[in-house]
């Protein structure tokens, strides 16, 4: 049990620190940034009550907000993703499960369900922090690209990531 | 209330995250230069036309004030040219009356009044002026307008002075064709306002239509000379006395300033006068 919990922390750590130390600083086309720390919504198990999640998702955007010098940015892009979190569990929840709680995965959602699932909440949290980030629509056609570019990168890391993991067992 | 704490307890995660959105945009627009720049040029943006509409609206009320002021200053304004059109009517009066009715031979002080009552459809007329005692009117001075002799002033109190009319029956005016030297006494007999009787003319008078009746300077009121009428008809009788019909040259009832003559006679004639008289 103990043991879980220190891995669960640090790879937690770990998937902040790739974000802050090395993904923020990727710009592929000038768009396409990967957000890996969506990972570690999508990872949340469904027994953790919404609060929790919320305040979570809130402590890991204002910390990563103190390495990118935004303060408020992540933190409200990775709260909003988080509350749509809570929403897509439940009905996953009541659909399919039950009571029991469980972590989302490609092996429990299938492949479509899982890729929609991490689409949904990447194209959430980049919405989110590229409208707040730019807070104009002056820019319309490079605002869009930022968010489709993003999005679909990110949706891109974290299937292989899944597939990768899946492929290990 | 329940049911408001019910909402508040389904809806929890719903608040906790507006909770959390809140303070990110506090956390945003506070430490972030370029999101704070926008949100105050929005907000002043959003503040001023804010202010403009308030503006509008409060203008409004303002303008039941600035209504008042302005009908306050109006008013001002409006007696200010009533006094000033007074004034230049007045000075107006003065010039018409100093050119053409007192003849500058005379010696005769005139003052310039304005008619503040006159009569003219009673058997006994009288005119009152806005010139008393304190600016010199006196009793048995006679005034005139710019046409001729309109009446004799009878009493006079410190601010205002009331004439008899020629249009009054107790007045009667020493008159002499002019170019002649016959005496007559005008009255009027209550007929009409434009008419009067030059009487007492002895018979050897020769009184043509058209002639002028002018003062004779006999009364202490009026200097020799001054228009009165003209002779509209000159029938005559054969009695030791006849009259004729004068078309009197003012007329009454347009009068609207008039000029007092003091024709006061200097204090040696009245003198030598009551000395005559003790002779008798």
């Amino acid at each position: 049990m103990n043991k879980q919990l220190v891995i669960r922390i640090v790879g937690i750590l770990l998937v902040f620190l790739l974000q802050v130390l090395v993904c923020n600083r990727i710009v592929f086309w000038q768009c396409a940034t990967p957000f890996v720390i969506i990972y570690l919504l999508l990872k949340m198990p469904s027994g953790v009550s919404p609060y929790s999640a919320l305040t979570f998702a809130f402590f890991l955007g204002i910390v990563t907000d103190m390495f990118t010098n935004t303060p408020g940015l992540y933190a409200l892009a990775l709260v909003t993703a988080a509350f749509v979190h809570h929403y897509l569990i439940n009905a996953i929840q009541y659909r399919d499960r039950g009571e029991e709680s469980f972590t989302p995965s490609a092996a429990m959602l299938g492949w479509q369900g899982y890729t929609i699932y991490t689409t949904v909440l990447t194209l959430i949290f980049c919405t989110v922090l590229f409208c707040v980030d730019s807070l104009s629509f002056f820019e319309p056609s490079q605002l869009l690209m930022r968010i489709v570019g993003s999005t679909a990168l990110t949706t891109l890391i974290l299937l292989a990531v899944e597939w990768i993991y899946k492929k290990r067992g | 209330m329940r049911k408001l704490i019910q909402f508040f307890i389904t809806h929890g995660s719903l608040f906790a995250y507006l909770c959390y959105a809140a303070i990110c945009l506090i956390l945003l627009f506070t430490f972030n230069p370029y999101q704070q720049s926008v949100y105050f040029s929005s907000a002043a943006r959003i503040s001023g036309s804010v202010y403009a509409l308030s503006g509008t609206v409060t203008g409004y009320f303002g303008l039941q004030k600035a209504n008042r002021e302005l009908l306050a200053q109006n008013g001002k304004l409006q007696s200010e040219l009533a006094v000033l059109r007074n004034t230049l009517a007045l000075r107006e009066a003065e010039d018409t009356l100093s050119r053409w009715v007192v003849p500058a031979v005379y010696p005769a002080r005139v003052i310039v009044a304005k008619i503040v009552n006159n009569s003219v459809a009673n058997k006994n007329n009288y005119i009152t002026i806005d010139k008393g005692r304190s600016d010199g009117v006196v009793p048995e001075m006679g005034i005139v307008d710019q046409n001729g002799v309109v009446g004799v002033i009878s009493t006079s109190s410190s601010g205002y002075a009331v004439a008899l009319s020629l249009l009054n029956p107790n007045l009667r005016i020493s008159c002499k064709v002019q170019g002649s030297e016959n005496i007559g006494s005008l009255i009027w007999t209550g007929e009409d306002t434009r008419h009067a009787i030059l009487e007492e003319l002895t018979t050897n008078a020769v009184v043509n239509v058209g002639d002028t009746i002018v003062t004779s300077g006999f009364s202490s009121a009026f200097p020799e000379g001054l228009t009165v009428g003209y002779v509209v008809d000159a029938k005559k009788k054969r009695e030791k006395f006849f009259s004729v019909k004068v078309r009197l040259a003012a007329d009454f009832s347009t009068l609207n300033f008039v000029q007092v003559v003091d024709n006061r006679r200097p204090l040696e004639q009245k003198q030598i006068e009551e000395e005559a008289h003790r002779y008798e």
